[in-house]
């Protein structure tokens, strides 16, 4: 038992001596800044969330509420996480169009933001929602590794949930530029029998919270690399 | 006996391993202060990164690079310490003077690879321009 014990000590040594001049990993916390250049005194006026379905399509009852919780989503980010003074919105404040790219060709409706709201910037965006919920057989290649031949086998796919697909703009309500433009697509899943559930249906998507918290304030990122250490 | 033979001869060879590892590296020392100089700054730079101080690690790596030039090793650590005080641009071009002397290097092909792919996530990620979106938010009118 000793020996083997001696035995196994004396390895630890040798390969210590030998691992010692190689690299490690650490993790960093990376900074991003920000992609607006914001001091946290400005006003924000948070609308309007408009529904752009794709073409062809027609708006349905899932749109509505979507638009709907993404405004509350998005109001509850923008004051929580990126801290920034929100004023509250207001339903005289109505778009002449139901297209924001329309809009975004309209300074006047900016600057009637401005005009009503004393808002410094407003934060707009076009919002598209799909229900996927397929299931079903999908071919697929594979190499056997008996004998190294390609076959063809069926695999059972199954995609549930909702599909988003959201043109988020912040503009300056003073002249009606767009100062920042950021398009978004992320997939929020569901089981099947919750695609009836239209509640919460931004909550844990940390793509979206994480790309639109960025835009309005500095964040780090976790990575790993491999240091050498001498 | 035997098995007592056995344990002094694995001791000994295992010593000599440790000692061989000690004169090499002194051996490479002696005719080279700078080296050992530059060898003492990487571990005093390893040290600070792994207490969080970045800034003092990239000032001892820097300066070990001073010190012996066009070693991998040694470009690898300021890179990541480029990187871990949001030098981006220029750790970018330490990776691939690094990569460019020791294309093999594993440690910084892994980190140079990282590296790409939080670049294109997060500081340049593959935008839309703004006539593209001008012209998307177009059609869809």
């Amino acid at each position: 038992m000793r020996r083997k014990t001696t035995e196994l000590l004396v390895i630890l040594i040798a390969v210590g001596a030998v691992c010692s001049a190689g690299s490690r990993e650490v993790r960093i916390a990376l900074h991003l800044d920000p992609e607006l250049p914001l001091d946290g005194t400005e006003n924000v006026y948070v609308g309007p969330i408009l529904i752009e379905p794709r073409e062809g399509e027609n708006v349905q009852s899932v749109d509505l509420t979507a638009a709907r919780e993404f405004e509350t989503f998005l109001r509850k980010i923008l004051r929580r996480d990126a801290e920034l003074h929100l004023i509250p919105k207001r339903d005289d404040l109505q778009p002449p169009r139901n297209s924001l790219g329309a809009l975004l060709l309209d300074p006047e409706f900016w600057k009637s933001i401005r005009k009503e709201s004393a808002a410094d910037y407003v934060v707009a965006a076009s919002i598209d929602v799909k229900v996927l919920d397929r299931a079903g057989y999908t071919t697929e290649e594979y190499v056997s590794p008996q004998d190294g031949k390609t076959y063809f086998r069926q695999v059972m796919v199954e995609e549930t949930g909702f599909s988003y697909d959201i043109l988020l703009v912040v503009v300056e309500a003073e002249t009606g530029n767009v100062l920042h433009r950021e398009q978004i697509t992320d997939f929020q899943p569901k089981n099947e029998r919750k695609l009836e559930d239209y509640t919460d249906m931004f909550t844990d998507l940390y793509t979206l919270q994480n790309r639109l918290i960025g835009i309005f304030v500095p964040r780090a990122v976790q990575v790993k690399r491999a240091l050498y250490s001498d | 006996m035997k098995p007592l033979r056995k344990k002094k001869q694995l001791i000994e060879v295992g010593a000599t391993l440790v000692l061989a590892a000690i004169f090499s590296a002194s051996a490479a020392f002696a005719g080279n202060p700078d080296a050992k100089e530059a060898s003492a700054e990487m571990k005093w730079g390893f040290k600070a990164a792994r207490q969080g101080y970045w800034q003092e690690a990239l000032m001892r790596f820097e300066h070990a690079n001073q010190l012996t030039p066009n070693q991998p090793r040694i470009l690898n650590n300021v890179a990541v310490a480029q990187e871990a005080n949001g030098l981006y641009e220029m750790a970018l071009l330490t990776y691939q003077e690094g990569l460019s002397l020791d294309p093999n290097n594993n440690s910084l092909r892994r980190n140079y690879m990282r590296y790409q792919e939080f670049y294109a996530s997060y500081i340049a990620p593959p935008e839309i321009t703004d006539e593209e979106g001008g012209e998307d938010a177009q059609e869809n009118n």
